[in-house]
């Protein structure tokens, strides 16, 4: 029993980092937004009632069809929620709305004429981003108390924490429920006839006839229907994949072969007989370990080479930049460096360089060698910064680099006053 | 208690408001007791929050060294067994209950190499009247080919089935219309619809996918000629 409860405390809260999450919410909520922004709820609300049949939870809940506006202003602010999940911003208010107007927004068209199914796992989802700490990593929140505390390259102590693994156990947990519900569904109406006769060839060939939400991508699946063993094949092969998918919660072995076994799956239906899981596929970034994969890639780009960054560690203002240029560098890929209490140790490595000119303009040395100032150091780091890569055209339009030196000056000129610590 | 878990409270003070306005616009008769009720919730979890702060942390989740709160362990474990419990009671008894569900798509086996389904045809306007089939989305927005299909098949299974699909398929040919003119999609004009079951011997090479066996009218619903927009 000890075995089992130290089993049970590893898979459910061993201590984690919060990057693997906030990866995972970037992704989920920008994915989910992707897929859902041109949907327009609001067409429901002028649908005829004779198409009406509510799902037992509009029942339950005595939830009605709102009128059209009423739909727009809340598919307004639950796209606006998605967007402030996925940068990051008042983190736990907007996964809570997103949740909570995706339930009825997502739930709606369920209510005329079919369940479909490939929203479930969305809102389950949703709602287990709303009650976890998804936002203290990778986020505009982080960010934002990262600029009001500032920097201590002393010491940041990394927080681990089980907060940061239940959210994503809790989503594996889910996608292997709604697999297994799948398999078991197909075993219980079709039995072994589901995989041994031809069933999965005559269902391919009746996609072909327009009768899926989405025509499917290519005729391949009429190729496939004409050998009956590779459509028997096909049939065993998701039953095995789906009624088995719980293994992966388990075995990391398992994980490698049976994860992409299902997104092929899900990949092959679309492709072969049309109806689109994309949210599905959403959900299941949530297996990949981004922090490892961070860090591979990390190592990789930097190759033992790093960027330093100088700046006045005396002043407030450069501290909170330099914390958020910190905060910015995913890849690892920028030293930072005190040019006001470490100044020895580099002078000793860049004896060309002036104690002064360091504390009045940030620099930055590139792993060249090449030394960067003021502006032009800040156009340098969009090249370093993944997310400065999206500013990167901005900062290269005719006049953007005049302006930029002179807002550079500007700042610069007056930190002594605008400083929150007194001048040195 | 605002300071510490303002978080929490935030998304009552956004969209509670937003959701009283909005019924104050439709049922203005019900201002007073909307303003009085949502008062009442509000001062309540106001109250709430101050006498058992253990409830906030529920939600507040500060990250402490030596593990996870008691509150944050009974909170995950509630949400665990919600997920689980959902899922293992549509597994078992194979029943809906969205978002839980048994995922039956597909679950049934195709004995037989032909189809049957209901389609909604256009009758186009005109002095010579045609037919468009009516499956791709953007004609039927906001419904899709499948859930349309399913609507229907269950209306006409239904004892009132005349007086249901003259409805939907009057519906379904003022939405056609609507969304022609606001040009998002670019058919033909339609005076009325008609409700067929369709009849296949498939195809190996689907060679026949618009050419069905048989066509059976069900039902239609057809404006007189000059009243279509």
């Amino acid at each position: 029993m000890p075995w089992l409860r130290r089993r049970w405390q590893e898979f459910w809260f061993a201590p984690a980092s919060p990057t693997n999450l906030g990866v995972c919410r970037v992704l989920f909520f920008g994915g989910i937004l992707l897929l859902y922004l041109a949907e327009d709820f609001s067409a429901w609300a002028g649908v005829s009632r004779v198409f009406w049949r509510p799902i037992w939870l509009f029942t339950s809940l005595h939830l009605p069809i709102l009128p059209g506006p009423a739909i727009i202003v809340m598919q307004v602010i639950w796209k606006v929620a998605l967007w402030c999940s996925c940068i990051g911003l008042l983190t736990r208010p907007s996964t809570m709305t997103s949740f909570g107007l995706g339930v009825y927004l997502m739930g709606l068209p369920h209510n005329f004429g079919k369940t479909h199914h490939y929203d479930t796992v969305v809102v389950l989802v949703l709602g287990i981003m709303a009650l976890s700490r998804c936002g203290d990593g990778w986020s505009a929140d982080r960010l934002i108390r990262v600029v009001r505390r500032g920097i201590d390259l002393s010491a940041r102590p990394l927080t681990l924490s089980g907060e940061y693994t239940w959210p994503i156990r809790m989503v594996w947990l889910v996608l292997a429920l709604i697999y297994f519900a799948a398999g078991v569904s197909k075993v219980r109406h079709g039995g072994l006839e589901w995989i041994v006769s031809d069933n999965m060839a005559i269902m391919l060939i009746q996609h072909q006839y327009h009768i899926a939400n989405d025509e499917p991508l290519t005729t391949w699946g009429l190729y496939v229907a004409q050998y009956g063993w590779l459509s028997q094949f096909l049939a065993a092969a998701t039953v095995v994949f789906e009624t088995s998918y719980a293994l992966a919660l388990f075995s990391r072995r398992a994980r490698w072969v049976i994860v992409p076994a299902m997104l092929s799956v899900q990949a092959g239906i679309r492709i072969l007989m049309g109806p689109t899981f994309g949210s599905f596929l959403v959900c299941m970034l949530f297996w990949i370990p981004w922090e490892h994969v961070g860090d591979r890639l990390a190592t990789w780009l930097s190759r033992g080479r790093k960027h330093m960054l100088l700046f006045d560690g005396g002043c407030g203002l450069c501290q909170g930049t330099v914390a958020v240029i910190h905060s910015l560098d995913l890849l690892r890929r920028i030293e930072l460096c005190d040019a006001f209490n470490r100044w020895p140790e580099i002078a000793a490595r860049f004896p060309h360089l002036d104690q002064g000119a360091c504390l009045e303009d940030m620099h930055l040395i590139t792993a060249t060698g090449q030394v960067y100032t003021g502006f032009e150091a800040y156009r340098r780091l969009a090249w370093i910064l993944p997310l400065g890569w999206i500013a990167l055209p901005l900062l290269y339009l005719p006049g953007v680099r005049p302006i930029g030196q002179w807002v550079y000056r500007i700042v610069a000129s007056r930190r002594q006053s605008s400083c929150p610590l007194p001048p040195v | 208690v605002w300071r510490s878990h303002c978080c929490w409270f935030l998304p009552l003070f956004v969209i509670v408001p937003l959701f009283v306005l909005l019924l104050l616009m439709r049922f203005p008769q019900y201002a007073a007791l909307c303003i009085l009720l949502v008062g009442s919730a509000g001062a309540g979890l106001y109250f709430v929050a101050r006498k058992y702060p253990s409830w906030q942390r529920l939600m507040n989740a500060r990250l402490d060294p030596v593990g996870m709160r008691r509150q944050r362990l009974w909170l995950v474990y509630g949400v665990m067994t919600l997920v689980l419990g959902g899922s293992l009671y549509d597994i078992f008894t194979d029943t809906e209950h969205w978002p839980f569900s048994p995922y039956p798509m597909y679950a049934s086996v195709e004995r037989y190499r032909s189809l049957k389904v209901l389609r909604a045809y256009g009758v186009t306007a005109g002095d010579m009247p045609g037919e468009i089939p009516l499956w791709e989305p953007h004609y039927l927005y906001p419904f899709d080919n499948s859930r349309l299909r399913a609507a229907l098949t269950w209306m006409w299974g239904s004892a009132r089935r005349k007086h249901w699909l003259a409805d939907a398929l009057e519906d379904i040919l003022a939405r056609y219309e609507q969304l022609r003119q606001a040009s998002r999609h670019h058919g033909v004009s339609l005076q009325g619809i008609r409700l067929y079951r369709l009849s296949w011997r498939l195809d190996p090479w689907a060679r026949n996918a618009d050419q069905p066996d048989q066509r059976e009218l069900l039902f239609e619903v057809v404006r007189p000629v000059g009243k279509e927009r």
